[in-house]
Protein backbone atom coordinates (compact mmCIF):
# COMPACT_ATOMS: atom_id res chain seq x y z
CA UNK A 1 0.00 0.00 0.00
CA UNK A 2 1.12 3.54 -0.70
CA UNK A 3 1.71 5.92 1.26
CA UNK A 4 -0.91 8.61 0.01
CA UNK A 5 -3.58 6.03 -0.93
CA UNK A 6 -6.82 7.72 -0.12
CA UNK A 7 -10.32 5.87 0.00
CA UNK A 8 -12.55 5.78 -3.35
CA UNK A 9 -15.14 8.58 -1.97
CA UNK A 10 -18.56 8.98 -3.03
CA UNK A 11 -21.42 6.75 -2.30
CA UNK A 12 -22.43 3.17 -3.80
CA UNK A 13 -25.23 3.37 -5.95
CA UNK A 14 -27.27 -0.19 -5.68
CA UNK A 15 -30.60 -1.62 -5.75
CA UNK A 16 -33.02 -2.95 -3.18
CA UNK A 17 -36.34 -4.24 -3.94
CA UNK A 18 -36.81 -3.08 -7.19
CA UNK A 19 -35.71 1.04 -6.47
CA UNK A 20 -31.97 2.57 -6.57
CA UNK A 21 -30.50 3.81 -3.13
CA UNK A 22 -26.95 5.59 -2.45
CA UNK A 23 -25.18 4.28 0.31
CA UNK A 24 -22.16 6.82 1.69
CA UNK A 25 -18.73 4.78 0.55
CA UNK A 26 -17.21 6.17 4.25
CA UNK A 27 -19.12 3.11 5.59
CA UNK A 28 -18.17 0.77 3.10
CA UNK A 29 -16.13 -2.00 4.09
CA UNK A 30 -16.48 -4.77 1.00
CA UNK A 31 -19.25 -5.61 -1.68
CA UNK A 32 -19.94 -9.35 -1.94
CA UNK A 33 -21.98 -11.53 -3.73
CA UNK A 34 -24.09 -14.00 -1.71
CA UNK A 35 -23.10 -16.70 -3.03
CA UNK A 36 -19.78 -15.83 -1.59
CA UNK A 37 -20.43 -16.06 2.03
CA UNK A 38 -21.12 -18.69 4.31
CA UNK A 39 -23.92 -18.07 6.20
CA UNK A 40 -25.96 -19.21 9.26
CA UNK A 41 -29.64 -18.96 8.69
CA UNK A 42 -31.90 -17.06 10.35
CA UNK A 43 -34.45 -18.77 13.32
CA UNK A 44 -38.01 -19.10 12.61
CA UNK A 45 -38.53 -16.43 15.48
CA UNK A 46 -36.34 -13.53 14.11
CA UNK A 47 -37.60 -9.79 12.73
CA UNK A 48 -38.45 -10.29 8.44
CA UNK A 49 -34.94 -8.17 7.81
CA UNK A 50 -32.67 -10.32 9.52
CA UNK A 51 -31.33 -12.99 7.52
CA UNK A 52 -28.69 -14.82 9.66
CA UNK A 53 -25.25 -14.46 10.20
CA UNK A 54 -21.95 -14.61 8.34
CA UNK A 55 -18.32 -14.70 9.29
CA UNK A 56 -16.07 -12.17 7.99
CA UNK A 57 -12.49 -13.32 8.61
CA UNK A 58 -12.18 -12.64 11.82
CA UNK A 59 -15.57 -11.02 12.86
CA UNK A 60 -19.15 -12.29 12.73
CA UNK A 61 -21.71 -9.85 11.42
CA UNK A 62 -25.20 -10.39 11.00
CA UNK A 63 -27.20 -9.95 7.22
CA UNK A 64 -29.73 -7.70 6.98
CA UNK A 65 -32.41 -7.22 4.32
CA UNK A 66 -32.45 -4.01 3.15
CA UNK A 67 -35.67 -3.58 1.28
CA UNK A 68 -37.42 -5.17 4.20
CA UNK A 69 -36.11 -2.48 6.62
CA UNK A 70 -36.60 0.64 4.43
CA UNK A 71 -40.16 -0.97 3.64
CA UNK A 72 -40.41 -1.90 -0.11
CA UNK A 73 -40.87 -5.36 -1.42
CA UNK A 74 -37.90 -7.16 -1.57
CA UNK A 75 -36.65 -10.55 -3.84
CA UNK A 76 -36.37 -14.20 -2.25
CA UNK A 77 -33.98 -13.76 0.63
CA UNK A 78 -30.57 -14.26 0.25
CA UNK A 79 -30.54 -15.72 -2.90
CA UNK A 80 -27.62 -16.68 -4.65
CA UNK A 81 -27.18 -13.39 -6.87
CA UNK A 82 -27.92 -11.68 -4.22
CA UNK A 83 -25.04 -8.63 -3.36
CA UNK A 84 -24.34 -8.16 0.54
CA UNK A 85 -22.67 -4.61 1.14
CA UNK A 86 -20.47 -4.64 4.54
CA UNK A 87 -21.01 -1.54 6.20
CA UNK A 88 -20.12 0.18 9.40
CA UNK A 89 -23.33 0.18 11.51
CA UNK A 90 -23.05 2.00 15.39
CA UNK A 91 -19.08 0.27 15.03
CA UNK A 92 -20.48 -2.79 14.17
CA UNK A 93 -19.91 -4.37 10.90
CA UNK A 94 -23.38 -5.56 9.12
CA UNK A 95 -23.52 -7.16 5.97
CA UNK A 96 -26.68 -5.31 3.67
CA UNK A 97 -28.40 -7.93 1.40
CA UNK A 98 -29.43 -5.96 -1.74
CA UNK A 99 -30.76 -6.69 -5.41
CA UNK A 100 -28.00 -5.49 -7.02
CA UNK A 101 -24.66 -3.42 -7.20
CA UNK A 102 -24.72 -0.64 -9.91
CA UNK A 103 -21.78 1.36 -9.42
CA UNK A 104 -20.34 4.26 -7.64
CA UNK A 105 -21.52 7.49 -8.03
CA UNK A 106 -18.74 10.10 -7.79
CA UNK A 107 -18.38 12.33 -4.81
CA UNK A 108 -19.14 15.90 -6.42
CA UNK A 109 -22.87 15.03 -7.80
CA UNK A 110 -25.01 17.56 -6.84
CA UNK A 111 -27.69 16.74 -3.95
CA UNK A 112 -30.97 18.15 -3.12
CA UNK A 113 -32.65 17.54 0.19
CA UNK A 114 -35.84 15.68 0.95
CA UNK A 115 -38.44 16.68 2.51
CA UNK A 116 -38.72 14.23 5.95
CA UNK A 117 -42.31 15.08 6.03
CA UNK A 118 -43.04 13.47 2.28
CA UNK A 119 -40.70 10.54 2.09
CA UNK A 120 -40.22 7.56 4.93
CA UNK A 121 -42.31 9.05 7.21
CA UNK A 122 -40.41 11.39 9.82
CA UNK A 123 -37.59 8.80 10.59
CA UNK A 124 -35.38 11.02 7.90
CA UNK A 125 -33.63 7.53 6.46
CA UNK A 126 -33.61 9.55 3.16
CA UNK A 127 -32.45 12.55 3.67
CA UNK A 128 -30.98 14.03 -0.13
CA UNK A 129 -31.47 12.96 -3.74
CA UNK A 130 -29.14 13.36 -6.75
CA UNK A 131 -29.57 12.77 -10.05
CA UNK A 132 -27.80 9.91 -11.51
CA UNK A 133 -28.13 8.19 -14.79
CA UNK A 134 -31.21 10.52 -15.78
CA UNK A 135 -33.39 9.51 -12.76
CA UNK A 136 -33.70 10.59 -9.02
CA UNK A 137 -31.59 8.44 -6.49
CA UNK A 138 -32.39 8.87 -2.38
CA UNK A 139 -29.09 8.58 -0.53
CA UNK A 140 -29.71 6.60 2.57
CA UNK A 141 -28.87 6.40 6.23
CA UNK A 142 -29.52 3.24 7.59
CA UNK A 143 -29.40 4.34 10.98
CA UNK A 144 -32.03 6.08 10.73
CA UNK A 145 -33.86 2.56 9.31
CA UNK A 146 -33.80 1.42 13.37
CA UNK A 147 -36.33 3.27 15.91
CA UNK A 148 -35.54 2.01 19.45
CA UNK A 149 -37.80 -0.78 18.92
CA UNK A 150 -36.58 -2.58 16.17
CA UNK A 151 -32.89 -1.65 17.29
CA UNK A 152 -33.63 -3.80 20.40
CA UNK A 153 -35.11 -6.35 18.00
CA UNK A 154 -31.42 -5.79 16.40
CA UNK A 155 -29.74 -6.26 19.31
CA UNK A 156 -31.85 -9.52 20.88
CA UNK A 157 -30.79 -11.22 17.52
CA UNK A 158 -27.22 -10.84 18.00
CA UNK A 159 -27.62 -12.27 21.24
CA UNK A 160 -29.57 -15.07 19.81
CA UNK A 161 -27.38 -16.08 16.90
CA UNK A 162 -24.27 -16.46 19.28
CA UNK A 163 -25.26 -20.58 18.63
CA UNK A 164 -25.04 -19.63 14.92
CA UNK A 165 -21.69 -17.81 15.25
CA UNK A 166 -20.09 -20.84 17.33
CA UNK A 167 -21.37 -23.18 14.74
CA UNK A 168 -19.59 -20.94 11.55
CA UNK A 169 -16.27 -20.62 14.00
CA UNK A 170 -16.31 -24.44 14.22
CA UNK A 171 -16.79 -25.21 10.78
CA UNK A 172 -14.26 -23.15 10.08
CA UNK A 173 -11.98 -24.71 12.07
CA UNK A 174 -12.40 -28.01 10.70
CA UNK A 175 -12.53 -27.09 6.94
CA UNK A 176 -8.95 -25.73 8.11
CA UNK A 177 -8.08 -28.61 9.93
CA UNK A 178 -9.12 -30.66 6.81
CA UNK A 179 -7.06 -28.22 4.68
CA UNK A 180 -4.29 -29.44 6.15
CA UNK A 181 -4.50 -32.82 6.90
CA UNK A 182 -7.99 -34.88 5.23
CA UNK A 183 -9.51 -37.53 6.75
CA UNK A 184 -12.93 -39.31 5.94
CA UNK A 185 -14.00 -38.88 9.38
CA UNK A 186 -13.68 -35.05 9.80
CA UNK A 187 -15.32 -34.80 5.96
CA UNK A 188 -17.91 -36.01 7.10
CA UNK A 189 -18.38 -34.27 10.09
CA UNK A 190 -18.11 -31.53 8.08
CA UNK A 191 -20.78 -32.78 5.95
CA UNK A 192 -23.13 -33.00 9.61
CA UNK A 193 -22.46 -29.60 9.98
CA UNK A 194 -23.49 -28.46 6.54
CA UNK A 195 -26.62 -30.06 7.11
CA UNK A 196 -27.41 -28.15 10.50
CA UNK A 197 -27.25 -24.96 8.60
CA UNK A 198 -29.07 -25.99 5.65
CA UNK A 199 -26.29 -25.86 2.97
CA UNK A 200 -27.23 -29.75 1.47
CA UNK A 201 -25.26 -29.17 -1.76
CA UNK A 202 -21.94 -28.71 -0.03
CA UNK A 203 -22.93 -31.85 2.44
CA UNK A 204 -23.40 -34.00 -0.37
CA UNK A 205 -20.02 -32.69 -1.68
CA UNK A 206 -18.44 -33.10 1.86
CA UNK A 207 -20.11 -36.62 2.12
CA UNK A 208 -18.44 -37.56 -1.12
CA UNK A 209 -15.42 -36.71 -0.75
CA UNK A 210 -15.34 -38.91 2.20
CA UNK A 211 -16.04 -41.95 0.18
CA UNK A 212 -12.63 -40.97 -1.54
CA UNK A 213 -10.56 -40.49 0.66
CA UNK A 214 -7.80 -42.84 0.93
CA UNK A 215 -6.39 -43.95 4.12
CA UNK A 216 -3.15 -42.84 3.49
CA UNK A 217 -3.79 -39.74 1.50
CA UNK A 218 -1.82 -37.25 1.05
CA UNK A 219 -2.54 -33.66 1.94
CA UNK A 220 -3.52 -31.43 -0.69
CA UNK A 221 -4.38 -27.65 -1.33
CA UNK A 222 -8.12 -27.22 -0.20
CA UNK A 223 -9.95 -25.78 -3.31
CA UNK A 224 -11.07 -22.25 -3.39
CA UNK A 225 -14.60 -21.08 -3.38
CA UNK A 226 -15.48 -19.53 -7.18
CA UNK A 227 -15.72 -16.46 -8.11
CA UNK A 228 -13.41 -13.94 -10.05
CA UNK A 229 -11.99 -12.26 -6.39
CA UNK A 230 -8.72 -12.29 -5.58
CA UNK A 231 -5.62 -11.10 -4.06
CA UNK A 232 -4.56 -7.95 -6.40
CA UNK A 233 -0.92 -7.00 -7.36
CA UNK A 234 -0.27 -4.76 -10.62
CA UNK A 235 0.10 -7.90 -12.40
CA UNK A 236 -3.13 -9.57 -11.41
CA UNK A 237 -4.86 -6.20 -12.06
CA UNK A 238 -3.57 -6.36 -15.71
CA UNK A 239 -4.47 -9.97 -16.31
CA UNK A 240 -8.00 -9.11 -14.85
CA UNK A 241 -8.72 -6.13 -16.87
CA UNK A 242 -7.35 -7.96 -19.96
CA UNK A 243 -9.82 -10.84 -19.42
CA UNK A 244 -12.77 -8.90 -18.57
CA UNK A 245 -11.91 -7.13 -22.08
CA UNK A 246 -11.90 -9.89 -24.25
CA UNK A 247 -14.38 -11.46 -22.74
CA UNK A 248 -16.37 -8.63 -23.12
CA UNK A 249 -17.56 -8.45 -19.93
CA UNK A 250 -19.81 -5.86 -18.17
CA UNK A 251 -19.69 -5.25 -14.51
CA UNK A 252 -17.67 -3.54 -11.59
CA UNK A 253 -14.39 -4.11 -11.22
CA UNK A 254 -13.97 -3.14 -7.17
CA UNK A 255 -10.67 -2.90 -5.38
CA UNK A 256 -10.78 -3.04 -1.59
CA UNK A 257 -8.69 -3.13 1.68
CA UNK A 258 -9.83 -3.91 5.05
CA UNK A 259 -12.17 -1.30 5.91
CA UNK A 260 -12.41 0.92 2.89
CA UNK A 261 -12.60 0.39 -1.15
CA UNK A 262 -10.06 1.91 -2.88
CA UNK A 263 -10.95 2.28 -6.13
CA UNK A 264 -13.01 0.87 -9.19
CA UNK A 265 -13.26 -0.06 -12.78
CA UNK A 266 -16.70 -0.09 -15.04
CA UNK A 267 -16.60 -2.26 -18.01
CA UNK A 268 -19.46 -2.05 -20.71
CA UNK A 269 -19.14 -5.23 -23.22
CA UNK A 270 -15.46 -5.63 -22.43
CA UNK A 271 -14.84 -1.85 -22.80
CA UNK A 272 -13.45 0.55 -19.61
CA UNK A 273 -16.52 2.78 -19.24
CA UNK A 274 -15.23 4.79 -16.26
CA UNK A 275 -12.44 4.44 -13.16
CA UNK A 276 -12.28 5.81 -10.39
CA UNK A 277 -9.79 5.99 -7.40
CA UNK A 278 -10.05 8.36 -3.89
CA UNK A 279 -11.47 11.82 -5.62
CA UNK A 280 -9.83 10.91 -8.84
CA UNK A 281 -12.83 10.16 -11.84
CA UNK A 282 -11.19 10.82 -15.18
CA UNK A 283 -10.66 6.92 -16.13
CA UNK A 284 -6.99 7.19 -17.47
CA UNK A 285 -5.64 8.98 -14.00
CA UNK A 286 -7.56 6.85 -11.84
CA UNK A 287 -6.10 3.36 -13.64
CA UNK A 288 -2.81 4.68 -13.23
CA UNK A 289 -3.74 5.37 -9.82
CA UNK A 290 -4.78 1.73 -9.05
CA UNK A 291 -1.48 -0.11 -10.61
CA UNK A 292 0.18 2.04 -8.07
CA UNK A 293 -1.88 0.02 -5.34
CA UNK A 294 -0.34 -2.69 -3.14
CA UNK A 295 -2.32 -5.00 -0.98
CA UNK A 296 -5.36 -4.69 -1.99
CA UNK A 297 -7.83 -7.71 -2.90
CA UNK A 298 -9.93 -7.15 -6.46
CA UNK A 299 -13.65 -8.35 -7.02
CA UNK A 300 -15.57 -8.41 -10.12
CA UNK A 301 -19.51 -7.47 -9.70
CA UNK A 302 -21.44 -8.46 -12.94
CA UNK A 303 -24.01 -5.97 -14.32
CA UNK A 304 -24.80 -3.81 -16.59
CA UNK A 305 -23.52 -0.10 -15.90
CA UNK A 306 -25.58 2.81 -16.03
CA UNK A 307 -27.54 4.03 -19.38
CA UNK A 308 -25.24 6.66 -20.90
CA UNK A 309 -22.29 4.56 -19.96
CA UNK A 310 -20.88 4.95 -23.86
CA UNK A 311 -18.35 1.98 -24.51
CA UNK A 312 -14.58 3.56 -25.84
CA UNK A 313 -12.80 0.38 -27.37
CA UNK A 314 -10.43 2.52 -28.91
CA UNK A 315 -9.79 3.67 -25.12
CA UNK A 316 -9.69 0.40 -23.76
CA UNK A 317 -7.38 -0.80 -26.16
CA UNK A 318 -4.58 1.82 -25.69
CA UNK A 319 -4.88 1.51 -21.88
CA UNK A 320 -4.60 -2.26 -21.48
CA UNK A 321 -1.46 -1.78 -24.32
CA UNK A 322 0.03 1.27 -22.32
CA UNK A 323 -0.29 -0.93 -18.81
CA UNK A 324 1.01 -4.34 -19.99
CA UNK A 325 4.01 -2.14 -20.84
CA UNK A 326 4.14 -0.45 -17.49
CA UNK A 327 3.76 -3.83 -15.59
CA UNK A 328 6.55 -5.65 -18.06
CA UNK A 329 8.64 -2.48 -17.08
CA UNK A 330 8.40 -3.28 -13.18
CA UNK A 331 10.99 -4.99 -11.40
CA UNK B 1 -35.90 21.71 -2.98
CA UNK B 2 -37.39 22.38 0.39
CA UNK B 3 -34.89 25.53 0.08
CA UNK B 4 -36.97 26.88 -2.40
CA UNK B 5 -40.33 27.31 -0.92
CA UNK B 6 -41.57 29.99 1.15
CA UNK B 7 -40.54 30.02 4.55
CA UNK B 8 -43.90 31.50 6.01
CA UNK B 9 -47.02 29.82 5.76
CA UNK B 10 -49.51 31.21 3.75
CA UNK B 11 -53.39 31.70 4.93
CA UNK B 12 -55.64 28.97 3.12
CA UNK B 13 -57.36 30.40 0.37
CA UNK B 14 -54.90 33.12 -0.43
CA UNK B 15 -55.75 34.25 -4.09
CA UNK B 16 -58.93 32.61 -4.47
CA UNK B 17 -61.60 35.17 -5.32
CA UNK B 18 -64.47 35.37 -7.81
CA UNK B 19 -62.96 36.29 -11.20
CA UNK B 20 -59.44 35.52 -10.85
CA UNK B 21 -58.22 33.30 -13.63
CA UNK B 22 -56.77 29.85 -12.80
CA UNK B 23 -55.23 26.10 -14.26
CA UNK B 24 -58.22 23.79 -13.90
CA UNK B 25 -56.58 20.13 -14.37
CA UNK B 26 -58.19 16.88 -14.01
CA UNK B 27 -57.56 14.01 -11.56
CA UNK B 28 -59.71 11.08 -12.01
CA UNK B 29 -63.18 12.96 -10.66
CA UNK B 30 -61.93 15.70 -9.27
CA UNK B 31 -61.15 19.15 -11.18
CA UNK B 32 -58.19 21.55 -9.36
CA UNK B 33 -57.81 24.92 -9.81
CA UNK B 34 -54.01 25.60 -9.14
CA UNK B 35 -53.40 29.36 -8.82
CA UNK B 36 -52.11 30.93 -12.44
CA UNK B 37 -49.31 32.88 -10.70
CA UNK B 38 -48.13 29.44 -9.37
CA UNK B 39 -47.88 27.96 -12.58
CA UNK B 40 -44.39 27.59 -14.29
CA UNK B 41 -45.98 25.09 -17.03
CA UNK B 42 -47.17 21.48 -17.89
CA UNK B 43 -45.51 18.46 -19.27
CA UNK B 44 -46.37 15.16 -20.29
CA UNK B 45 -45.44 11.81 -17.63
CA UNK B 46 -44.10 9.21 -19.70
CA UNK B 47 -44.12 5.53 -17.89
CA UNK B 48 -41.17 4.86 -15.95
CA UNK B 49 -40.44 8.78 -15.43
CA UNK B 50 -41.48 8.62 -12.04
CA UNK B 51 -39.00 6.56 -9.30
CA UNK B 52 -41.38 5.47 -6.62
CA UNK B 53 -40.09 6.05 -3.20
CA UNK B 54 -40.83 4.00 -0.11
CA UNK B 55 -43.49 5.12 2.40
CA UNK B 56 -44.82 7.80 1.15
CA UNK B 57 -47.72 9.93 2.18
CA UNK B 58 -50.88 8.51 -0.13
CA UNK B 59 -50.67 12.14 -2.20
CA UNK B 60 -46.81 11.77 -2.96
CA UNK B 61 -46.27 9.34 -5.99
CA UNK B 62 -42.90 9.95 -6.18
CA UNK B 63 -39.61 12.07 -7.57
CA UNK B 64 -39.55 13.06 -11.15
CA UNK B 65 -36.50 14.47 -12.75
CA UNK B 66 -37.48 18.13 -13.82
CA UNK B 67 -35.27 20.91 -15.20
CA UNK B 68 -31.73 18.68 -14.02
CA UNK B 69 -33.67 18.48 -10.25
CA UNK B 70 -35.26 16.14 -8.75
CA UNK B 71 -38.84 17.38 -7.67
CA UNK B 72 -42.05 15.37 -5.95
CA UNK B 73 -44.67 14.52 -8.03
CA UNK B 74 -47.55 15.15 -5.53
CA UNK B 75 -51.65 13.57 -6.48
CA UNK B 76 -54.52 15.63 -5.45
CA UNK B 77 -56.71 12.81 -5.60
CA UNK B 78 -54.57 11.04 -2.97
CA UNK B 79 -55.18 14.00 -0.58
CA UNK B 80 -58.60 13.68 -0.44
CA UNK B 81 -58.20 9.67 -0.49
CA UNK B 82 -59.99 9.61 -3.89
CA UNK B 83 -58.38 6.96 -6.86
CA UNK B 84 -57.11 8.00 -10.07
CA UNK B 85 -55.39 6.40 -12.65
CA UNK B 86 -51.59 7.36 -13.08
CA UNK B 87 -51.14 10.44 -14.13
CA UNK B 88 -50.11 11.61 -17.68
CA UNK B 89 -48.98 14.94 -16.88
CA UNK B 90 -48.26 17.75 -14.73
CA UNK B 91 -48.38 20.81 -13.28
CA UNK B 92 -44.89 22.43 -12.59
CA UNK B 93 -45.14 24.27 -9.31
CA UNK B 94 -43.25 27.53 -8.01
CA UNK B 95 -44.15 30.44 -5.93
CA UNK B 96 -43.78 33.94 -7.62
CA UNK B 97 -40.21 34.32 -8.31
CA UNK B 98 -39.03 31.20 -6.78
CA UNK B 99 -37.61 27.88 -8.21
CA UNK B 100 -39.98 25.27 -8.92
CA UNK B 101 -40.75 23.28 -5.97
CA UNK B 102 -43.64 20.37 -6.90
CA UNK B 103 -45.34 18.88 -9.95
CA UNK B 104 -48.78 17.90 -9.36
CA UNK B 105 -50.26 14.94 -11.85
CA UNK B 106 -52.85 15.70 -13.79
CA UNK B 107 -55.09 13.69 -16.46
CA UNK B 108 -54.18 15.83 -19.64
CA UNK B 109 -52.89 19.67 -20.13
CA UNK B 110 -55.92 21.67 -18.22
CA UNK B 111 -56.81 24.92 -19.34
CA UNK B 112 -57.36 28.20 -17.59
CA UNK B 113 -60.87 29.45 -16.32
CA UNK B 114 -62.05 32.22 -14.34
CA UNK B 115 -63.52 31.51 -10.78
CA UNK B 116 -67.42 32.17 -11.47
CA UNK B 117 -69.33 34.83 -9.10
CA UNK B 118 -70.55 33.20 -5.89
CA UNK B 119 -67.72 30.78 -5.57
CA UNK B 120 -66.35 30.38 -2.56
CA UNK B 121 -64.36 27.72 -0.73
CA UNK B 122 -64.91 25.37 2.17
CA UNK B 123 -62.68 25.15 5.59
CA UNK B 124 -60.50 21.99 5.11
CA UNK B 125 -57.09 21.25 7.01
CA UNK B 126 -55.36 19.67 3.55
CA UNK B 127 -53.27 21.39 0.47
CA UNK B 128 -56.85 21.35 -1.10
CA UNK B 129 -59.91 22.84 -0.35
CA UNK B 130 -63.64 22.34 -1.86
CA UNK B 131 -64.93 25.27 -4.02
CA UNK B 132 -68.51 25.30 -3.37
CA UNK B 133 -71.21 27.76 -5.08
CA UNK B 134 -71.64 26.92 -9.00
CA UNK B 135 -68.14 24.77 -9.81
CA UNK B 136 -69.05 20.91 -9.08
CA UNK B 137 -66.21 18.56 -8.09
CA UNK B 138 -63.71 21.31 -7.74
CA UNK B 139 -61.26 21.73 -5.35
CA UNK B 140 -58.63 25.00 -5.00
CA UNK B 141 -54.88 23.90 -4.52
CA UNK B 142 -53.80 26.09 -1.40
CA UNK B 143 -50.00 26.95 -2.91
CA UNK B 144 -49.07 27.66 0.50
CA UNK B 145 -50.69 25.50 2.51
CA UNK B 146 -48.26 22.90 0.36
CA UNK B 147 -45.40 24.48 0.69
CA UNK B 148 -45.05 24.63 4.51
CA UNK B 149 -45.66 20.60 4.53
CA UNK B 150 -43.29 20.12 1.69
CA UNK B 151 -40.74 22.34 4.26
CA UNK B 152 -41.65 20.10 6.65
Amino acid sequence: MIANERPLTGWLWLRAGGRDFSLPLEGVRKVALCRELRVAPPGPTVSSWWSGVALDGVRPYPLLNLAELIGVPGGPPLAPESVVVLFTLWSQPVGLVCDRFLGIIPQNTRSWPLSPSLFMAADGALPRARLWAGQPVPDLEPERLFTPARRAQFDQAMRDSKDNVDQLWELSELEQELARAPSAEGYLDLAAGYRELGWMEEAERMQARAAEIEPEAVPTARPTAGGLSGPCTPRVLLEVLQVLWLTGKSGELVLDAPGRIAGSVSFHSGCIVGARSGDIADPHAALQQLFSLRGERYQFIPGTPAAGAAPASGDTTAWMAEFERLVAAAP
Amino acid sequence: MISHVPSVAVPPGLGFKPGVVALCIRRGNLFVLVPRSWVRGMRELTPGAVTPLPRTKRWVLGLLEEGARPLPLLDPAGCVAATAPAPLAAVLLAAPEREPFALIGADGPGRFVSIPDGAYLEEETGWISRVQGGMKATWWLETGRLASELAG
